[in-house]
C-alpha cells in the first residue's frame, strides 16, 4: 500500500473516530448515585417510587475533609426537600419503574445511576397483592442494578422506611447500608436475602421465597412506667419489624421474615421463628439465645448458640406424600447461669442441652405446622432434597412439590452440645447476712 | 582642557542619540553547490580554502599551498598532466614509496600540514646516515615512549652496529626498537588511520613500507563507579571511553583464551574504532557473522555513541522498545557474553552493546545475581509488577473512574466524588496535566546539578503536587497514581525501557479514556503483537517465555547451583554450563564431622 | 506462500483452545441452558467426546497425505475446481464466525458494560486490534495466545471459585434434565462448536508435523471440552434452571453476582479484559484461517494485501444483523446445530473421496 495512500487511511479514521465522542463516559461526580429504592402502590399512577441519593456533601479537597454532615434533619426547610441525613429522598409517581426513574431524574441535578444501590424495599400492600413479580421483572433485565441488592419487604409504606433510613453511626450512608446486611452472622434475628435469592427461589419449584421483613419502629413501644408483664415465653423476640421494645437508634427496623407463595406475599415470621428458619435452612450463624433455668424455673439460662454441623435433610416418599426427616445440629457456649446451679458439671449438662433441644424443637415443629398449614409453601427449601429422587425435568415438573408439601409428613431431631461455659467453672453461692443465700 | 573633556562627553552624548553607520558587514553562511552537500566522505580538495595561515610551519612545499589562481579550461588538462609527470602531486600514490620525500609530501598533504598544528613530522638521521622522519600526532601519542624507546635507540649509532644491509626496517624492527608493538604498512591510506589513532609512524628513505609503532597514551578517564546502575553488592566499576580499557575490565573476568576481541572500523568522518567479542565455542557462529556483518555495512558519517550504533544495527528501530541491551558495567556485560551474546563497544562510549538480547532481560538488574535468590526473585518480581504499573496505572484509572464506577466500592467512590466536586477539570485533562508536569520534573532535575538537583526535584514534585491540590486543579488521589506511576517507572532497570514505558502510557491513557476497559485490552493486544513480532538479531524478542524455550531465569531467579543450563534462546553451542551436581562438597561426607 | 513460520505444540492448542472455549464466553452458553437445564454439562461431555472421533478422522485424512494442509488436501481428494468450492465454503465459515463472534462480543460490550456507546465504534477498535495481529502473521497471533493462556485461564478459574457461596448443589438436579434422547441429539449436533478445530489443518505446514498436531488438537479439543463443561456445571450451580435459561450471557450474569464482604463486590468489569481478549484473538484467528484458505486457492502470495477489505467486509457483516435476537435465535442456532457438516462432514466425505479416488501422496509442492 502506497503510504499516502495508508496515511490518508489513517487521518480519515480518526477523523471519524475521535469527534464521535466517548460516549459511556461519566465523570464520577456528573452522578447522583442511588442507594436505596422503594416501591410502593401508587396513588395517582401504578407505582410510587422513592429513592435515596447519597450527596456527597462535606469536605472538599486540599487533604483532610471537614467533617462531613452527620445525622439530624438539618432544619425543617431541608426535610421538605427531602434531605435525611447526608441523603436525599425523592418520591414519585409512575406507571413502570423506569418512567419513574426518568421522572425523578428531570428534578435532580444529575444523572441518576443505580450501579451502587443497595436496598430494595417493597411495601407489604405491594407484596400481599401478588404482583411483586411484575415489578421485579424489570430489575432483572435493566444493566444497573445487581443482583446482590438485599431485598426487603417493609409493613410499613416503603416511602416511610427509606426517610427513616438515617446511619447516626460514622459518616457513610452506603457503609452502613452494607453492614446491615452483614447482621444475620451475629444476631439471625434476620435472613440475609439478596435479589439472586429471592429471584431464585421465586422461578424454582424446590423452594418458596422468603424476604427480610422490616418495619418503622414508632420508638414508643418501650413502655417507661406501669406493670409490666412477662411475656409467655422467654425466648424474648417474639414479634415482628417495627414492634421491638426500645428507644434510641434509628426508627427503621429489619426483624423477622415475609413468607410468599409465589409471588403473592401470605405471612410473616417473627424474629424468633426467623432463627428458627434459618437453622433449618442452614443459615444460622449465631445468636444469643435464653430459656427458661429447667431446674430453677423463674431464672434463666442465656446460651451462645451456633450450627455445629450443616443441617441433615433427608426426603424419602411414600406414594406420592413426601416423608421428611430434619436434623439439625447445634452446639454452644453457655453465656450466664444466674441460678448458679452447677450446669457445668458433667452430671447437669445434659439436663441444660435437653432443655434448649426441646425448645428449639418445639420452636421448628410450630413453624413447619405454620408453614404447611397456614403458608402452604415450602420456604424450607426441603425440594432441593426432594429434587434428587426424580430422574428427568418432566417427572419433577409433574409432581409438582410446591403443591405436596402442605401434605407432607415431618419429624425433626435437634441436637445440642454445649461446649465452653465461659470464663467461669463453677458458680459460688453469694452469702448475704440473714435471709439465706440465693 | 576642560573644553576638550566637555566636547568630548557632548559629542559621546549625541554619539548615542544619533544615527551611526554599521561600520561592517555582517557574516551570511554561503550556500553550496548542489553536488558538495551529498557526499558521504567529507569532501578533501585542493581548492578548499579555509583561510590558513600564511606563517604555517616550514615544510617547504606546505607553504604557498593556499592561494591558487584558477586555471583555464582549455589548459586544464595540461596542468594536470604536467603535474602527474612531476610526480604524485595531484594522484596519491597508494604504496609507500621508498623515497622519503615522496612520502614527506604525501603525509603533508593528507594531513594538511602546516594548518593542521597537531600532526608532528619529525626528521633526523638514522645512525647519523640515512633520512628518516616519524610522523605521530600530539596528543594521541605518548611523548616519553616516543622520546625513550624510538628516538633514543633509533638516532644513536650504537644499536646499528651489527646492520649488514638489506632494508633497514626490518633490522629497526627486529633489533633496535625496544617497544612492545610493531606493524609493517605499505600503504598510505593505513598510515594515516593509525596515525590518527595515536601511533608513530617511521619512514626510512630507501624502504618502501613504514613502520607502525604502537605509541598510544591519550588523557583518559579513570575508571570509576557505574553512573547508571548501581548496586548494593557488587563490583563498583564502570566502562570509561577508552576501548582498551574496556576490553581489560571484560578480559579480567573472563580469563578465557576463547574470549575473541575484533575490531571494525566505521564511519567515515570519525573512523570510530567498534569492538566486537563473543566466545568462541559458546556463541552461535550464525550471530557473530550477522553481527559482523551488519556493523561492517554501516556507511555513515559519524557514530559518536553506542546510541547511534544501536539504531544502527537493530532489528526495528521504529519500535519504541530497545532491542539490544546497553550496560554499563563489565561484569554484566561478561555474563552475557558466557551465555553466549556477543558485545559490541564503541570507541569513546562508556555503554556496551549486548546482543541477541530477550525481554527479561531488560526487567532484570546484575543485582539480582549478586544476592541470595529468594531475594533476588522478590525483587524481580517487585520489578515485573513496577513495569505494569508504570504502564497501565493511569489508563487503568481513568478506565475505570470514567466508565466502569461499579468497581469501586462505594465510600471510596463518595471520597472521590467528594474531591472531584470542586475540580473543574474532566479526569482525562487532569491526568495528562499532571503527568506532564511530572515529565517536566524530570528532565529538569537532570539538568540541574549535584545535590541540588535531587533537592530541587523532590521539593518541586512536593510543592508542586501539594499547590495543585490545594489549588483545585487536581484531586489528590491522582497526585499518589501519578506519584506512583513514577516510582515504577524509576524501578525499570533499563534506561531505554523506562523511556519506551513513559511513551507507551500515554498510548494507553488515551485507549483507556476512550473506550474505558475495552480500549485498554484492545491496547495490551496491540502492544502484544508488536511485542511478539520483534526480533532482536534472529532471537524472537519475548523468548523464552513465547514462543516456549529453556531457561529459568525469567522472573523466578534459581539458586545458582540450580542453574545448570545457558538460555536456549541465543542458540549456544554449548548448553549445558554446571554440572548436575554443581556444589560438589553436598556429594560423600565431610572428612570430619557428627553424625546426627 | 505465505510465510507461516513455525508454531509450537503449546502455541497451537492455546489458540485452538481460546477459539473453541471462545463460544461459551457468549450467547451460546444460553441456548444450552435453554435447551438442556440441568444435563448441559454433560451434553457437552458427549459433544466433545464425538469431536474427537470427528477429529480423529481429520487426522487420519492428513496422515493419509503426508502433513499437508487442508488446500491440498481437499484439492487432490475432490480435484480442484470441486475442492476449491468446498475450501470456500469452509473459509466463508471462518470469516463468518469471526464477523459474528466480532458482533457478539459488541452485544455483550453494550448490554453489560457500555450501554450508550454505538456498536461500530467498538467494532472499530476490535478490528483495529485484530487487524494489527494479523498483519503480524500467524506466529504472532499464535504467540499471543500463548502469551494470554494462562492469565485467561486464571480469570475463568477465578469466576468459578469466587461465586462459591451460591453454589448450591440441588440445582444439578434432576440429573437427566429434559431426557437422555434429547440430551443425546442436542449434545451430538452441538459438536460443531468442537468443529472449529479444523483450523489446525489449515496452518499444519506450520506445525512440524502430524505427529504434533495431533497432539495439539487432541490437546485443545480435551482442553476447551474441560473448559466449557466445567462453565456448564458451575453456571448451573449457580442458577435453577428456569432462570439459568433466562440470561442472556450466562457467564456474565454469574460474574455479576460475585460479592466477597464490603470489598470485593461489582467486579464484573474486570473481566471485561478476559471477555474482549478471548473474543480479540478468537476472531483473529477465524480470520486468519478464511485468509490463507482463500490465499491459497487462489494462489496468493501474501495475505497482508487482502487486509484491509477483509477489514471493511467483516465490518459490514457484522454491522448487518439489526439486533441482538436475531443473533442469539437465528445465528446461534443455525451454526450451532448445522455447523458440523463442515466442520466433520466435509474432511469424512474427503477422505471417503480420497480413498474412492486412490489419492494420496506427499507434498507436491506449493
Amino acid at each position: 500500500m502506497r503510504k499516502p495512500v495508508l496515511l490518508c487511511m489513517a487521518v480519515i479514521l480518526f477523523a471519524a473516530v475521535i469527534p464521535a465522542g466517548c460516549y459511556d463516559r461519566r465523570e464520577v461526580d456528573d452522578m447522583a448515585h442511588v442507594a436505596a429504592i422503594g416501591f410502593d402502590r401508587g396513588v395517582s399512577e401504578r407505582l410510587r417510587l422513592t429513592l435515596q441519593i447519597v450527596s456527597f456533601k462535606g469536605g472538599a479537597g486540599g487533604g483532610g475533609a471537614a467533617g462531613g454532615s452527620s445525622g439530624g434533619d438539618g432544619g425543617g426547610g431541608d426535610r421538605e426537600l427531602g434531605m435525611v441525613g447526608s441523603t436525599m429522598v425523592v418520591t414519585v409517581d409512575g406507571p413502570s419503574f423506569f418512567t419513574g426513574l426518568n421522572l425523578a431524574n428531570a428534578a435532580t441535578a444529575r444523572e441518576l445511576n443505580l450501579n451502587h444501590a443497595k436496598l430494595l424495599i417493597f411495601s407489604e400492600e405491594l407484596a400481599r397483592s401478588g404482583e411483586i413479580d411484575k415489578v421485579i421483572a424489570p430489575l432483572k433485565r435493566y444493566r444497573e442494578i445487581r443482583e446482590t441488592m438485599e431485598f426487603v419487604v417493609s409493613r410499613s409504606k416503603a416511602e416511610d422506611f427509606i426517610k427513616e433510613n438515617k446511619n447516626l453511626i460514622g459518616r457513610d450512608p452506603a457503609k452502613s447500608m452494607e453492614l446491615i446486611r452483614k447482621q444475620p452472622e451475629y444476631t439471625g434475628f434476620f435472613p440475609r436475602v439478596s435479589l439472586h435469592n429471592f429471584y431464585n427461589n421465586l422461578k424454582s419449584n424446590m423452594q418458596q421465597p422468603v424476604a427480610v421483613l422490616a418495619g418503622v419502629n414508632s420508638l414508643k413501644n418501650l413502655k417507661e412506667a406501669g406493670p409490666g408483664e412477662l411475656p409467655e415465653s422467654v425466648g424474648g423476640a417474639g414479634f415482628l419489624a417495627g414492634q421491638m421494645p426500645r428507644q434510641g437508634g434509628p426508627k427503621r427496623e429489619r426483624f423477622g421474615v415475609a413468607v410468599f407463595n409465589g409471588a403473592k406475599m401470605v405471612g410473616e415470621l417473627t424474629g424468633q421463628e426467623a432463627r428458627t428458619l434459618q437453622m433449618v435452612t442452614g443459615d444460622f450463624r449465631r445468636g444469643f439465645f435464653t430459656i427458661q433455668d429447667p431446674l430453677a424455673p423463674d431464672r434463666v439460662v442465656p446460651l451462645d448458640v451456633r450450627p455445629a454441623r450443616s443441617p441433615r435433610i433427608g426426603v424419602s416418599f411414600e406414594g406420592k406424600t413426601p416423608v421428611i426427616d430434619v436434623r439439625i445440629r447445634l452446639e454452644g457456649d453457655v453465656l450466664a447461669i444466674q441460678s448458679g446451679i452447677n450446669y457445668e458439671s458433667p452430671e447437669l449438662k445434659p439436663v441444660l442441652e435437653q432443655a434448649f433441644e426441646a425448645e428449639v424443637k418445639n420452636g421448628i415443629d410450630s413453624l413447619i405446622a405454620r408453614c404447611q398449614n397456614e403458608f402452604k409453601a415450602d420456604i424450607f427449601g426441603f425440594g432441593r432434597s426432594a429434587v434428587y429422587h426424580f430422574p428427568t425435568i418432566e417427572e419433577w415438573e409433574r409432581y409438582r412439590w410446591l403443591e405436596k408439601f402442605p401434605g407432607a409428613r415431618i419429624s425433626t431431631q435437634v441436637d445440642f452440645v454445649i461446649r465452653r461455659t465461659g470464663m467461669m467453672l463453677k458458680t459460688s453461692p453469694a452469702p448475704s447476712a440473714g435471709g439465706g443465700g440465693e | 582642557m576642560p573644553d576638550q573633556n566637555k566636547q568630548g562627553l557632548f559629542s559621546r552624548l549625541t554619539a548615542i542619540l544619533a544615527y551611526r553607520p554599521p561600520k561592517r558587514n555582517t557574516f551570511v553562511l554561503p550556500e553550496l553547490k548542489d553536488e558538495d552537500s551529498y557526499r558521504v566522505t567529507p569532501a578533501d580538495r585542493e581548492e578548499m580554502d579555509y583561510g590558513e595561515q600564511e606563517d604555517g610551519r616550514e615544510t617547504g612545499e606546505g607553504k604557498g599551498k593556499s592561494k591558487k589562481k584558477p586555471v583555464r579550461a582549455a589548459e586544464w588538462s595540461r596542468v594536470r598532466s604536467d603535474k602527474k609527470e612531476s610526480g604524485g602531486r595531484q594522484d596519491e600514490p597508494a604504496k609507500i614509496s621508498p623515497d622519503i620525500k615522496v612520502s614527506l609530501a604525501v603525509i603533508k598533504r593528507e594531513f594538511h600540514v602546516p594548518q593542521n598544528i597537531d600532526v608532528v613530522i619529525r626528521e633526523f638521521k638514522l645512525a647519523g646516515e640515512v633520512d628518516a622522519c616519524i610522523v605521530f600526532l600530539d596528543g594521541m601519542a605518548d611523548r616519553n615512549t616516543i622520546n625513550d624507546f624510538i628516538l633514543r635507540q633509533i638516532m644513536s649509532p650504537v644499536p646499528f652496529a651489527n646492520y649488514r644491509g638489506g632494508c633497514r626496517m626490518e633490522y629497526i624492527a627486529g633489533s633496535v626498537l625496544a617497544v612492545n608493538q610493531t606493524q609493517k604498512l605499505d600503504q598510505y591510506k593505513d598510515v594515516v588511520l593509525q596515525v590518527l589513532m595515536g601511533v608513530t609512524a617511521i619512514f626510512i628513505d630507501g624502504c618502501d613500507t613504514c613502520l607502525a609503532v604502537e605509541t598510544r597514551g591519550f588523557e583518559k578517564r579513570s575508571i570509576e563507579k557505574p553512573a547508571t546502575e548501581a548496586v548494593v553488592r557488587g563490583a563498583q566499576e564502570a566502562f570509561t571511553e577508552n576501548l582498551k580499557t574496556n576490553v581489560t575490565q571484560i578480559r579480567r573476568i573472563i580469563k578465557n583464551k576463547n574470549l575473541i576481541h575484533e575490531t571494525v572500523i566505521v564511519g567515515r568522518g570519525t573512523n570510530s574504532l567498534i569492538s566486537i567479542l563473543y566466545i568462541r565455542g559458546i556463541a552461535n557462529p550464525a550471530a557473530v557473522r550477522e553481527v559482523k556483518r551488519r556493523v561492517k555495512s554501516i556507511e555513515t558519517d559519524m557514530i559518536l555513541a553506542s546510541g547511534m550504533l544501536e539504531e544502527l544495527i537493530e532489528d526495528s528501530p521504529w519500535m519504541i522498545i530497545p532491542q539490544v541491551l546497553t550496560t554499563e558495567r563489565p561484569d554484566r556485560t561478561a555474563s552475557h557474553l558466557m551465555e553466549g551474546k556477543v558485545a559490541i563497544i564503541n570507541e569513546g562510549s562508556p555503554f556496551a552493546i549486548v546482543v541477541p538480547v530477550t525481554f527479561h532481560s531488560l526487567l532484570q538488574s546484575p543485582e539480582d545475581y549478586f544476592i541470595r535468590w529468594q531475594y533476588g526473585t522478590l525483587t524481580r518480581l517487585i520489578r515485573t509488577l513496577a513495569f505494569f504499573m508504570a504502564l497501565l496505572l493511569p489508563g487503568l484509572y481513568i478506565a475505570m473512574t470514567n466508565y466502569h464506577q461499579e468497581m469501586i466500592p462505594t465510600d471510596l467512590l463518595e471520597s472521590i466524588a467528594r474531591n472531584r466536586e470542586v475540580v473543574p477539570f474532566p479526569t482525562i485533562v487532569e491526568v495528562l496535566m499532571m503527568e506532564i508536569s511530572f515529565e517536566l520534573i524530570r528532565e529538569a532535575g537532570i539538568r540541574v546539578p549535584g545535590i541540588i538537583g535531587t533537592t530541587m526535584g523532590i521539593i518541586g514534585a512536593l510543592i508542586l503536587g501539594q499547590a495543585a491540590v490545594a489549588a483545585n486543579i487536581v484531586s489528590p488521589i491522582l497526585i499518589i497514581i501519578v506519584a506512583v506511576t513514577g516510582l515504577g517507572n524509576f524501578a525499570i532497570p533499563n534506561y531505554s525501557l523506562a523511556y519506551g514505558v513513559r511513551v507507551l502510557r500515554f498510548f494507553f491513557i488515551a485507549m483507556g479514556g476512550v473506550l474505558g476497559f475495552f480500549g485498554i485490552s484492545a491496547g495490551m493486544v496491540m502492544a502484544a503483537a508488536a511485542a511478539l513480532s520483534m526480533k532482536s538479531f534472529g532471537v524472537p524478542f519475548l523468548s523464552p517465555a513465547w514462543p516456549k524455550g529453556t531457561g529459568p531465569d525469567q522472573i523466578i531467579r534459581y539458586p545458582v547451583w540450580l542453574d545448570e543450563e545457558r538460555p536456549d534462546t541465543v542458540n549456544p553451542l554449548n548448553k549445558r554450563k554446571q554440572a548436575e551436581i554443581a556444589r560438589g562438597w553436598t556429594r560423600g561426607e565431610p572428612p570430619e564431622g557428627k553424625r546426627e | 506462500m505465505l510465510k507461516e513460520g513455525q508454531i509450537g505444540v503449546f502455541e497451537a492448542s492455546a489458540i485452538t483452545t481460546i477459539m473453541i472455549a471462545s463460544n461459551v464466553f457468549f450467547t451460546s452458553g444460553w441456548s444450552i441452558a435453554d435447551r438442556l437445564g440441568p444435563a448441559a454439562w454433560y451434553g457437552i461431555l458427549l459433544s466433545a467426546c464425538t469431536a474427537l472421533g470427528g477429529f480423529y478422522i481429520l487426522f487420519l485424512l492428513l496422515q493419509r497425505f503426508q502433513g499437508q494442509g487442508l488446500v491440498p488436501v481437499y484439492e487432490a481428494a475432490f480435484g480442484r475446481p470441486a475442492g476449491g468450492l468446498l475450501l470456500l465454503l469452509t473459509a466463508s465459515l471462518f470469516l463468518f464466525n469471526g464477523a459474528m463472534i466480532t458482533r457478539e462480543f459488541v452485544e455483550a460490550g453494550k448490554v453489560y458494560f457500555y450501554p450508550l456507546t454505538p456498536p461500530s465504534l467498538m467494532i472499530v477498535f476490535f478490528l483495529l486490534a485484530v487487524v494489527t495481529l494479523l498483519h503480524c502473521g500467524l506466529e504472532v497471533i499464535v504467540r499471543s495466545a500463548a502469551l494470554f493462556a494462562w492469565p485467561l485461564l486464571t480469570a475463568l478459574l477465578a469466576i468459578f471459585f469466587f461465586a462459591g457461596p451460591l453454589y448450591s448443589a440441588s440445582h444439578l438436579f434432576p440429573i437427566l434434565g429434559p431426557g437422555p434422547v434429547k440430551t443425546l441429539t442436542t449434545g451430538l449436533m452441538r459438536s460443531s462448536m468442537f468443529g472449529e478445530v479444523i483450523v489446525l489443518a489449515v496452518f499444519v505446514n506450520a506445525l512440524q508435523g502430524a505427529g504434533h498436531f495431533k497432539k495439539a488438537g487432541v490437546t485443545a479439543l480435551v482442553f476447551s471440552g474441560a473448559l466449557i463443561t466445567l462453565s456448564a456445571i458451575f453456571y448451573t450451580l449457580a442458577f435453577p434452571y428456569p432462570v439459568a435459561a433466562e440470561n442472556t450471557i450466562p457467564l456474565l450474569a454469574l460474574t455479576r453476582v460475585i460479592e466477597y464482604g464490603r470489598f470485593f463486590q461489582r467486579f464484573d468489569s474486570i473481566f471485561l479484559f478476559a471477555w474482549s481478549i478471548v473474543a480479540m484473538l478468537a476472531v483473529a484467528v477465524n480470520l486468519y484461517a478464511a485468509l490463507s484458505i482463500y490465499c491459497r486457492v487462489f494462489r496468493i502470495d501474501d495475505h497482508r494485501a487482502l487486509l484491509p477489505s477483509l477489514a471493511v467486509l467483516v465490518f459490514s457483516l457484522a454491522i448487518l444483523l439489526p439486533d441482538i435476537s436475531s443473533i442469539a435465535f437465528i445465528y446461534v442456532n443455525l451454526m450451532r446445530q448445522h455447523g458440523w457438516l463442515i466442520g466433520f462432514g466435509l474432511p469424512l466425505l474427503a477422505l471417503l473421496a480420497a480413498v474412492v479416488r486412490g489419492k494420496k501422496g506427499g507434498p507436491a509442492g506449493a
